[in-house]
């Protein structure tokens, strides 16, 4: 679905999905510019620039080690933990500066949730990983929560599976089920950008196949940013691809633009190679 | 997975080094076993004949070589009492703060975990002069359950610190990355995350400060005294066990018996101290399944 048409992005934020039109629009939600990073000196990323746009599944892939997790990191300051991590350049979301000393991360994070590649429920129940949060970020009265974590739990198609054990720990859920919770979490804290690191590396083919499905919905209501190994995935469910490599010196982005083209007619020598499985 | 056992032992040809080896490790154990079970055997031995009910229950006689140990048993537990009443707050509060607010891998958390090391090392000797000087005679406590008390928990706080903050740091890096991403407050993050995964871990440290507290003689022969008398109020010295054995091994002529069930009573709270961990991580496993 790589076909652009004009009206989506003023349907944003957040229809009911059936009632989106199916399409995503070149309209910029995330615009990085010279964005570079290193941690204690060594480069993970040099000089990436590159639009992000809104309501698209925008997949970064790439070897290991060439970045795609730092980007990802960049994107909502997951990089503040890391010691000695340097970032330079910037990164505006919806024309807003995040890279910005004064930036509320708390605010941030909300509005731009992360999935990672292991599934990490808290040790608590499945409802309260839900609903925690919500009462954490003071999100709605008692009613509204719980009218929430039944909402996205039917969006992640886990409401069947878990809705008569709602007070079961959640780590006694099976691997693929705990990942569509993760997802669940994150979406029930209303995020306008979900990113999501190798989402289904951890798990089986199956349950894989769940939460690809699961991406595949989110778009027009999100914008998803997809780190991913795998190639036949990225094709499958991005709109736009960003193509990161070990450039000589530091890893960087050799090319981005719609997922058709970046497969089927490549810019760059290095993209051909990759995604004709020839390197990398 | 008993197939990977019956390779290595049967499929794989023990070399000679190998067998030096699990010989050596095999003689450490027993050494150190025969050792323990020599120690304890010989308490329970001599002291089995001693404890009965009225010797727990009955005032002593004749500097107690007659008689029971209860003013001991009231004493101890008030000194113990004490003691955990102070440390388990202010330990898991600083804790808290040594594992969560600090900078991870900063200077300041080094230094504060060296001085804490530094002073879990110092010999408790050391303590009871601190104790007496400091509560005995500058805050003008006397010698009493409540100094010994304070002064035990000086001593066993940076223990329980270092225990319970290795019990923090065992909250696996995933579900912190979950709770920063999440943006939760501190709050939050503690009281619905950390302190539960880290709760058997800090009942484990509370435990194992308390069996040092309960065995601890030095620094309270200075603090609590040894009188032998039923204590009217914290602010009165009192005698706890093990000053009770060192006293009738030491001091008092055929005071060995007693000395010796005393002893067998001291062990077998030690142990029945040691049993609650187990018990929790099991209440806490059934819970996680239950709810």
């Amino acid at each position: 679905m790589t076909s652009a048409d004009p009206d989506c992005d003023t349907i944003l934020p957040w229809p009911p999905m059936e009632h989106t039109p199916p399409c995503c629009v070149a309209a910029p939600h995330i615009e990085v510019t010279g964005l570079s990073v290193s941690y204690a000196g060594a480069e993970a990323l040099r000089g990436v620039t590159l639009t992000i746009p809104r309501g698209c599944v925008t997949g970064i892939v790439g070897p290991s080690g060439c970045g795609k997790s730092t980007l990802l990191a960049v994107l909502n300051r997951m990089t503040d933990a890391i010691p000695a991590c340097r970032v330079q350049g910037s990164v505006r979301i919806d024309r807003a500066e995040i890279l910005a000393p004064d930036v509320d991360l708390r605010s941030l994070r909300r509005r731009v949730g992360l999935v990672f590649q292991r599934p990490n429920p808290l040790p608590i129940s499945i409802a309260d990983n839900i609903l925690v949060p919500l009462r954490d970020h003071g999100l709605g009265d008692r009613r509204a929560r719980d009218a929430r974590l039944e909402s996205v739990l039917r969006d992640v198609g886990l409401w069947e599976e878990v809705a008569h054990r709602l007070r079961r720990p959640a780590t006694a859920l099976s691997g693929g089920q705990q990942q569509r919770l993760c997802i669940a979490r994150c979406l029930a804290l209303q995020p306008e950008i979900v990113l999501m690191d190798e989402p289904c590396s951890a798990l089986d083919p199956m349950a894989a196949e769940v939460i690809e499905d699961l991406i595949g919905g989110l778009r027009h209501r999100y914008t998803v940013v997809l780190v991913t190994h795998n190639l036949a995935q990225a094709r499958r469910v991005t709109d736009h691809c960003a193509v990161f490599w070990h450039r000589p010196g530091a890893p960087s982005l050799i090319e981005m633009g719609p997922t058709r083209q970046v497969f089927e007619q490549p810019a760059d020598d290095l993209t051909r190679l990759y995604v004709g499985g020839i390197r990398g | 997975m008993p197939e990977r056992g019956a390779a290595s032992s049967s499929v794989r040809p023990a070399s000679r080094a190998d067998f030096v080896l699990r010989a050596l490790a095999w003689g450490g154990m027993a050494v150190l076993g025969a050792g323990v079970c020599w120690i304890v055997g010989d308490v329970v031995l001599r002291g089995v004949r001693g404890v009965s009910l009225s010797f727990l229950l009955d005032a002593p006689a004749r500097s107690g070589r007659d008689g029971g140990i209860a003013p001991v048993i009231v004493s101890t537990a008030i000194v113990i009492g004490t003691c955990m009443i102070v440390v388990i707050p202010s330990g898991v509060l600083a804790a808290v703060g040594l594992s969560e607010c600090l900078r991870r891998g900063g200077r300041t958390a080094a230094v504060i975990r060296l001085g804490l090391d530094i002073v879990a090392g110092t010999p408790s000797i050391a303590f009871g002069l601190f104790g007496h000087a400091f509560f005995c005679a500058f805050l003008g406590l006397r010698v009493s359950l409540l100094s010994g008390g304070l002064t035990l928990a000086c001593m066993v706080l940076p223990l329980f610190i270092r225990l319970c903050e290795s019990a923090l740091l065992g909250v696996p890096a995933g579900t912190r990355r979950a709770v920063d991403a999440l943006a939760l407050t501190r709050r939050t993050a503690l009281r619905r995350v950390v302190l539960p995964i880290a709760f058997p871990g800090i009942v484990s440290a509370a435990v194992f400060s308390l069996a040092r507290a309960l065995a601890e003689t030095a620094a309270l022969l200075f603090t609590t005294g040894y009188m032998l008398r039923m204590p009217g109020s914290l602010l009165d010295p009192g005698r706890v066990l093990s000053v009770h054995i060192y006293d009738l091994a030491m001091n008092v002529p055929g005071g060995d018996p007693n000395a010796y069930a005393t002893a067998l009573v001291l062990l077998a709270a030690v142990l029945v101290i040691g049993l609650v961990p187990l018990r929790v991580r099991r209440v806490r496993a059934d819970r996680l399944v239950i709810t």
